[in-house]
């Protein structure tokens, strides 16, 4: 079902860049910088 | 492998380390629908946080993406593997030395402890600053944060984001997004789905690659470009939550049609003769409105050969207090394609309510197939037959509805 990510992939080595988005619940602004200190797998799915 | 598999790998893989603290998972849902994702995450017990992305602003071209982030928000793995995740991340501790990167993509900002954009403060810039790049931040601010209730502003300034930029394929693909939300919405207007269509099919055009664009269409295309059946698991989890004493997370939009349809490698129409249903055209036409029809073709174009997908909705005019007659046989539609074109099946039939009259939209879907030769511009005769009464003059009423489907065939 899925494809490569052949867009602005992010590379081994860079700083991901900083994003903030809706909770999926409640709505609320979550950043990945909320995460900084932590080591963090990040997914991105669609449930199709 | 599909997200369904490969995401509960990975959840599964690292709940360990999760529970020690040892890593945060953190989800992306990279769908129009987002809630569908929470219910795939109760299915499955995915206890993480999980973002939604409905207008694909991180700029992925598929899905899944799995990355893995260390302590200081730098990249160490972009196709990591669970068997050495532990040896090669988890186990590691890294410098802060990442190199500088050029930015591609970004969120709206929030200002400090808001929970919103400032969209006032971001329209200000927009006008003032007059650029594609302004007016799409302010139409992604709105698509992502203020739900349906400001979709308008949103597509309002991704229009003119496109009349700034008419090659940007993002903004297309966002004002696609905007559109059928609109759809869904209680303020929809005549055609908002085929203008999703539309705008994702130029997306598309613009940038064959990006596969969560492509997906978009094929969710509501026909069978012979479907990949997999979309939603066809939303069933099995909600039984599955259920049996467990849960109660499942009620879906906004539930999917149906093609949304659930599975794909076809063949174009297959349905053996038997069906039999026009008022073939000499006596049946009176309602001219009083008291249903309109709105057709969308997916995709909007298709080449010679291939098959579209035609959704059609049928509405009650409120105006008329009208309502379905449930009592009598129930709704149905007739095409009648021209020569050369193949129809999965000619006569359809929309389920009536359990009650003697109802109001709710009636859908029906139909899939087509173009002759392998000639392009244009084509005009398929279709007529919808149904019972209907109204609260205003009382009467109840057999009709006949002409719901001409055009469809473009190019090269």
């Amino acid at each position: 079902m899925s494809s490569l990510a052949n867009g602005p992939a992010p590379k081994t080595g860079e700083r991901y860049v900083g994003f903030t988005l809706p909770d999926i619940e409640t709505g609320r602004p979550v950043s990945l910088s909320d995460f900084r200190g932590k080591k963090v797998l990040l997914i991105q799915f669609a449930s199709w | 492998m599909g997200c369904r598999q490969h995401v509960p790998v990975w959840h599964e893989g690292t709940a360990k380390w999760v529970k020690d603290g040892k890593l945060v998972l953190l989800g992306i849902a990279q769908e129009q629908h987002p809630d569908r994702c929470r219910l795939l995450a109760q299915w499955k017990g995915f206890g993480w946080q999980i973002l939604q992305d409905p207008i694909s602003i991180m700029g992925s071209s598929g899905v899944p993406i799995v990355v893995a982030i260390d302590e200081h928000g730098i990249v160490r793995d972009t196709q990591p593997r669970l068997d050495r995740f532990e040896a090669d991340f988890l186990n590691k501790t890294f410098a802060d030395d990442a190199k500088a990167i050029k930015k591609v993509w970004q969120t709206p900002e929030l200002p400090a402890g808001k929970d919103r954009p400032d969209f006032d403060a971001l329209r200000e810039l927009a006008e003032k600053a007059r650029t594609p790049a302004a007016w799409r931040s302010l139409g992604d601010a709105l698509a992502l944060w203020s739900g349906d209730r400001q979709v308008n502003v949103a597509l309002e300034a991704y229009a003119r984001a496109l009349e700034r930029a008419p090659e940007d394929g993002a903004t297309e693909f966002r004002l696609g997004v905007c559109y059928r939300r609109c759809y869904e919405s209680a303020s929809r207007q005549p055609g908002d789905f085929q203008r999703a269509i539309d705008h994702w099919g130029r997306a598309l055009q613009l940038d064959p690659n990006q596969y969560i664009w492509r997906r978009r269409i094929q969710q509501y295309g026909p069978r012979l470009d479907k990949p997999y059946a979309f939603y066809d698991w939303v069933e099995e989890a909600e039984k599955a939550i259920r049996d467990r004493g849960e109660k499942p997370i009620a879906l906004a939009i539930r999917p149906d049609g093609a949304e659930v349809a599975h794909p076809l490698r063949s174009f297959s129409e349905q053996p038997g003769e069906a039999r026009a249903p008022d073939p000499d055209g006596k049946v009176h036409r309602d001219e009083m409105g008291k249903v309109r029809a709105e057709v969308t073709a997916v995709p909007a174009r298709i080449r010679p050969g291939e098959a579209a997908r035609i959704h059609v909705v049928l509405r009650l005019d409120a105006k008329q207090k009208a309502h379905w007659n449930n009592e009598a046989e129930p709704l149905r539609l007739w095409i009648d394609p021209p020569p050369g074109w193949q129809v999965a099946e000619r006569l359809l039939t929309a389920p009536a309510g359990p009650k003697a009259v109802s109001d709710e939209i009636r859908s029906l879907e139909f899939e087509i197939k173009a002759p392998v030769k000639g392009t244009g511009k084509v005009r398929l005769p279709a007529y919808a037959l149904y019972n209907v009464c109204d609260d205003i003059g009382g009467q109840c009423l057999f009709l006949r509805l002409e719901i001409p489907v055009e469809l473009k065939v190019v090269d």
